[in-house]
C-alpha cells in the first residue's frame, strides 16, 4: 500500500525509535523521585526541555509536555471554565474538533463561542478585527488546516489583537493549533507574539501520545490535578521516553525541513498537474494562487462519487488516502464541517479527498499516484 | 439403535401453544418442532417424547444449560419451557429438589409472590396434594422469607408431579411462540443492512417459513463493511430460521446502468423492479415459493401503494411483506427483542447516495413504469447477476 494520508499520522523515525529504546532502558526513574535515578530522569526531562525550547525558539519555562495536540489544546481551552467570570473565545469555523468541540461545554458555563467562517480557507485580518469586542477573552487560530493545508497568517491576526487589546487595556490571548505546521513550515510561536499553541509529535514522526504546548501565560489553569508535574498544567508522570524520542526526531525534521519543502512542493505540483488535467476540481489553493498553503496537504474535488467510495476505489489500487481528518471521518458531517465554512459547495463537500505526503514520501510513489488517480476519474466518470 | 438412559440427562418440559390445537397434520408439526430442537442441540444428545400436550426434553449432561436456553427460545413453536428435577418418590429427595430449583430462576431474586402447585397422580403417597404444597411452601419461605405466599395468579410457581416418580419444576420461562419452522415451506427474504427486513425474515420464521436471504452489494458504492453488517444480522436471525444461505448478488453494473439509462426520478424503482427479477430467478433455482420484504406501506417512496403495485407487477411469485401495517415503532421494538436493531443502525449504508434521486416517484403508473423497464434493456445484466451470485451458509447454531 502507498500511504498519503500524513496529515492523520506519520510512522516512527529511525532517530526516534533508537532515543526511545535508549531512553526507555537507561532512565529507569520517576522524574518526581528523589533517589538518584528519579534526579537522573528529572535532568534528562529538563535537558529535553530546553533543547525543545530552543528548536521552537523560545525558553525553556514556556515548553510543557503533553499526551498530544488534541491534550495541549484542552489545556488552553479548558482552562477558561476557571475564569471568575465568562466572556467570549473567537475562533474560526475551520478548527480541528479539539478546539470545535469544546462550544458546547464553554456555552454551558455561559461563555460565548464564536466560530468565524472562512471563505477560501483563510481568515483575515480585518474579519477578526470586526469580531472583536470587550467581553472577549480568548482567540484560537490554527496555524495549517489540517483538511485543505491553508496557511494562517497568525503573525497578522496577532497584531489585530494586540492592537485591540490597547484601545480596551484588557489583554486577549492569543492560542494557536499548530500541530500541522511543526517540521513542515518555518513556525516560532514566541517570533509571532503568540501566547500558546499546540504541537504533536506523532506528525512529524515522533511517538504517538506525545506533544507540546507551548504556553507563555502565567494565567492558564489547568483543570486536571494531579502531581503536580509540568508545573501542575499537565500533572501525571512524564512520558520520558517519548518525549525525548520527539524532541529527537524533531531536531533532525527541523535540519531537514528546508530541503524536504522543496521536495514536496514539487510532488504538490505534479500532483495539481495530474488531478486538474482530468476532471477532478482542487479544494485547497493551487501553487499558482500566490496565496500561503501547506504544500504537504492537497484537497481535491472528486464529484460526483462521494467520498467513501472513492477512497475505497483508490484502496483497491493501493493508495490510503482519507476524506478530510482522520479523527472525525467515523462520524457523519464533522469531516464537511471545514469545507462549509470555506464556502465551499454541497456537492463538492460531500467528493472531497485529502491526500498528504511526508517524509517517506518517494517520487516514484507520486508518480504511481497520478496514474491511479486518472485512472479513477475514467472509472467514475469524474468531472469539473 | 443406542439406547439411550435418561437418568444420566437433564430434563426440560415444553410447552406447546397453537401446535397442540391441529388436527390430523398434528404429528407433522410435532415431528418438526422435534427436529429443529435435536438439530440445534446436536452434536449434544437428546431425547424428545410427547405427553399430555407438553415435550419432555432429555439433554445429556455434559451440554451447557446455556445452548439448551439459548435453543428453546429461538425455536418457534415453543411456548414456553422450564427446566425440571426427576426423583425417586421419596419425601427428603423431593425436597432437595425444591431446594434445588428455587436457587435458580425464576426464584433467584428470593422477591415477589408466588405458590406451589401440586399434581398427585399416584393416590398412593403418603402425603396428599395439599400437604405437599405447605410443607414445600414452607421450604420456599425458609430460604426466602421476603416472598409472599398468593394463591391466585402469583408471580411464581414451583409445580410438583406425583406420579410414576416425582417431577418438579417451576414457572415456565416463556419461548418464542409460532410454528415450527420448515412447516410453511420456503421462501427468499430480500435482507437490506436495515431495521426493517430482518424483522420481516424472522416474523415470516415464526409463521413456520423457512427463509434463504438475498442482498444486493454495490461495492464500491456499498462498502464491505455493508456486506458485513448484513452477514452479522443473517447471523443473529439464523437460529429462529433454522439456519439460512446468504445469497450475495453484485449488484454495481446494474446500477449504473439504471443511472444512465432511466429517468432520475425512477432510479429507485427501477432499482426495485430489478431486484424483483432478480429475486424470482434465484427463488425459483432455490425453490422458494414466495418473497418476503420488509416494506411498511407508505415509509419511504418505493413503499407506497403506487410503487408496491408496480413491485408486485415485477414479480411472478407472491411478495409477503408482514410489516406492511407496522409502525416503525413496533418494528424497532420487535428488532430490539430480537437483538438485530443495534446491528441495524451501524452507519453502514445499503444503497449509495448517488444512486437515490432527489425527488422519486412516488405514485408511479404500473404501465409507464414496466414500459420503462423494458426500454432500459437489462436483461443480460440481470442474468449475469443471478450467475456469479455468492453464497454464504449461516448455521442454525445458537
Amino acid at each position: 500500500m502507498h500511504y498519503f494520508d500524513w496529515t492523520a499520522t506519520s510512522p516512527m523515525g529511525q532517530k526516534a525509535l533508537e532515543v526511545y529504546s535508549d531512553i526507555a532502558t537507561r532512565y529507569i526513574g520517576n522524574p518526581s523521585s528523589t533517589h538518584p535515578l528519579g534526579a537522573e530522569a528529572k535532568a534528562r526531562l529538563e535537558k529535553e526541555r530546553t533543547d525543545v525550547a530552543s528548536l521552537l525558539g523560545t525558553a525553556a519555562g514556556n515548553i510543557y509536555f503533553t499526551g498530544g495536540g488534541t491534550e495541549s489544546n484542552s489545556i488552553i481551552l479548558s482552562s477558561l471554565l476557571n475564569s471568575p467570570a465568562p466572556g467570549e473565545i473567537i475562533t474560526t469555523a475551520i478548527e480541528h474538533a479539539a478546539v470545535l468541540e469544546y462550544r458546547r461545554i464553554l456555552e454551558q458555563a455561559g461563555w460565548k463561542f464564536t466560530a468565524l467562517r472562512c471563505p477560501g480557507g483563510y481568515l483575515s485580518p480585518e474579519a477578526l478585527r470586526e469580531a472583536l469586542n470587550d467581553k472577549v477573552r480568548m482567540v484560537a487560530v490554527m496555524k495549517v488546516n489540517n483538511v485543505t493545508g491553508t496557511v494562517q497568517d497568525t503573525a497578522a491576526l496577532v497584531r489585530v489583537v494586540r492592537e485591540y487589546s490597547r484601545t480596551t487595556g484588557r489583554p486577549i490571548h492569543f492560542h494557536c493549533d499548530a500541530v500541522q505546521a511543526l517540521g513542515k513550515i518555518p513556525f516560532f510561536p514566541e517570533k509571532e507574539d503568540i501566547d500558546s499553541a499546540s504541537f504533536s509529535a506523532h506528525k512529524f514522526c515522533g511517538p504517538r501520545g506525545v506533544g507540546i504546548l507551548y504556553n507563555r501565560s502565567r494565567s492558564v489553569q489547568p483543570l486536571s490535578r494531579g502531581g503536580g508535574q509540568e508545573k501542575g498544567l499537565r500533572p501525571g508522570t512524564e512520558n520520558l521516553a517519548g518525549i525525548c524520542a520527539m524532541g529527537a526526531q524533531l531536531k533532525e525534521t527541523l535540519e531537514n525541513q528546508k530541503a524536504e519543502y522543496d521536495r514536496i512542493l514539487v510532488f504538490r505540483t505534479k500532483i495539481e498537474n495530474a488531478v486538474t488535467g482530468c476532471g477532478y476540481t482542487l479544494i485547497s489553493p493551487s501553487c499558482s494562487s500566490g496565496l500561503d498553503f501547506s504544500p504537504y496537504i492537497i484537497n481535491i474535488c472528486a464529484k460526483p462519487t462521494p467520498s467513501e467510495v472513492f477512497l475505497r476505489v483508490m484502496a483497491d489500487k493501493g493508495f490510503c488516502l482519507s476524506s478530510g481528518s482522520a479523527c472525525s471521518s467515523n462520524s457523519k458531517g464533522k469531516a464537511e464541517s471545514v469545507l462549509t465554512a470555506m464556502n465551499v459547495d454541497p456537492a463538492s463537500r460531500m467528493s472531497s479527498i485529502r491526500i498528504s505526503m511526508g517524509t517517506g514520501t518517494t517520487e516514484d510513489e507520486v508518480d504511481a499516484l497520478c496514474t491511479a488517480l486518472t485512472e479513477a476519474a475514467g472509472q467514475l466518470g469524474i468531472k469539473a | 439403535m443406542e439406547r439411550i438412559n435418561t437418568k444420566e440427562m437433564n430434563l426440560y418440559l415444553i410447552r406447546l401453544g397453537e401446535i397442540s390445537l391441529k388436527g390430523l397434520n398434528r404429528n407433522f408439526f410435532e415431528k418438526k418442532l422435534k427436529n429443529n430442537i435435536k438439530l440445534k442441540i446436536h452434536p449434544y444428545r437428546s431425547l424428545l417424547t410427547r405427553e399430555k400436550g407438553r415435550f419432555y426434553l432429555y439433554v445429556s449432561k455434559d451440554c451447557p444449560e446455556e445452548i439448551v436456553i439459548k435453543t428453546l427460545k429461538t425455536t418457534f413453536g415453543v411456548v414456553g419451557f422450564s427446566r425440571a428435577l426427576v426423583c425417586e418418590k421419596d419425601w427428603d429427595r423431593i425436597v432437595e429438589n425444591a431446594k434445588a430449583l428455587i436457587e435458580n430462576e425464576p426464584f433467584a431474586d428470593g422477591t415477589g409472590t408466588f405458590k406451589v402447585e401440586c399434581r398427585r397422580g399416584d393416590k398412593q403417597f403418603f402425603m396428599n396434594s395439599y400437604q405437599i404444597e405447605s410443607e414445600l411452601g414452607g421450604v420456599v419461605l425458609d430460604r426466602y422469607p421476603d416472598m409472599k405466599v398468593k394463591v391466585k395468579n402469583p408471580e411464581k410457581e414451583l409445580r410438583v408431579e406425583i406420579r410414576d416418580k416425582a417431577y418438579m419444576y417451576t414457572s415456565p420461562v416463556p419461548g418464542p411462540g409460532g410454528l415450527p419452522v420448515g412447516t410453511a415451506g420456503k421462501g427468499l427474504l430480500l435482507l437490506s443492512g436495515g431495521i426493517d427486513s430482518p424483522v420481516a425474515g424472522w416474523r415470516m420464521a415464526k409463521r413456520g417459513l423457512k427463509q434463504d436471504c438475498l442482498y444486493f452489494h454495490a461495492y464500491p458504492y456499498t462498502s464491505d463493511m455493508a456486506l458485513q453488517k448484513v452477514k452479522d444480522l443473517a447471523r443473529i436471525i439464523a437460529p429462529y430460521n433454522q439456519g439460512t444461505n446468504l445469497v450475495v448478488v453484485n449488484f454495481t453494473e446494474t446500477e449504473l446502468w439504471i443511472k444512465d439509462h432511466s429517468k432520475e426520478e425512477e432510479h429507485t424503482l427501477m432499482m426495485r423492479a430489478c431486484m424483483m427479477k432478480v429475486a424470482n430467478m434465484i427463488a425459483k433455482k432455490r425453490d422458494c415459493k414466495v418473497l418476503v420484504t420488509g416494506e411498511a406501506l407508505g415509509q419511504v417512496a418505493s413503499q407506497t401503494l403506487e410503487s408496491m403495485c408496480f413491485t408486485n407487477s415485477m414479480s411472478e411469485i407472491p411478495v409477503l411483506r408482514p410489516l406492511v401495517a407496522m409502525d416503525k415503532e413496533e418494528i424497532i421494538s420487535t428488532a430490539r427483542e430480537i437483538g438485530t436493531f443495534e446491528t441495524s443502525i451501524l452507519p453502514y449504508d445499503d444503497c449509495c447516495v448517488i444512486f437515490s434521486p432527489k425527488h422519486p416517484l412516488v405514485r408511479p403508473e404500473v404501465d409507464q413504469e414496466q414500459k420503462s423497464f423494458t426500454d432500459m434493456g437489462i436483461d443480460e445484466l440481470l442474468d449475469k447477476c443471478v450467475a456469479e451470485a455468492e453464497e454464504f451458509e449461516i448455521s442454525y447454531h445458537v
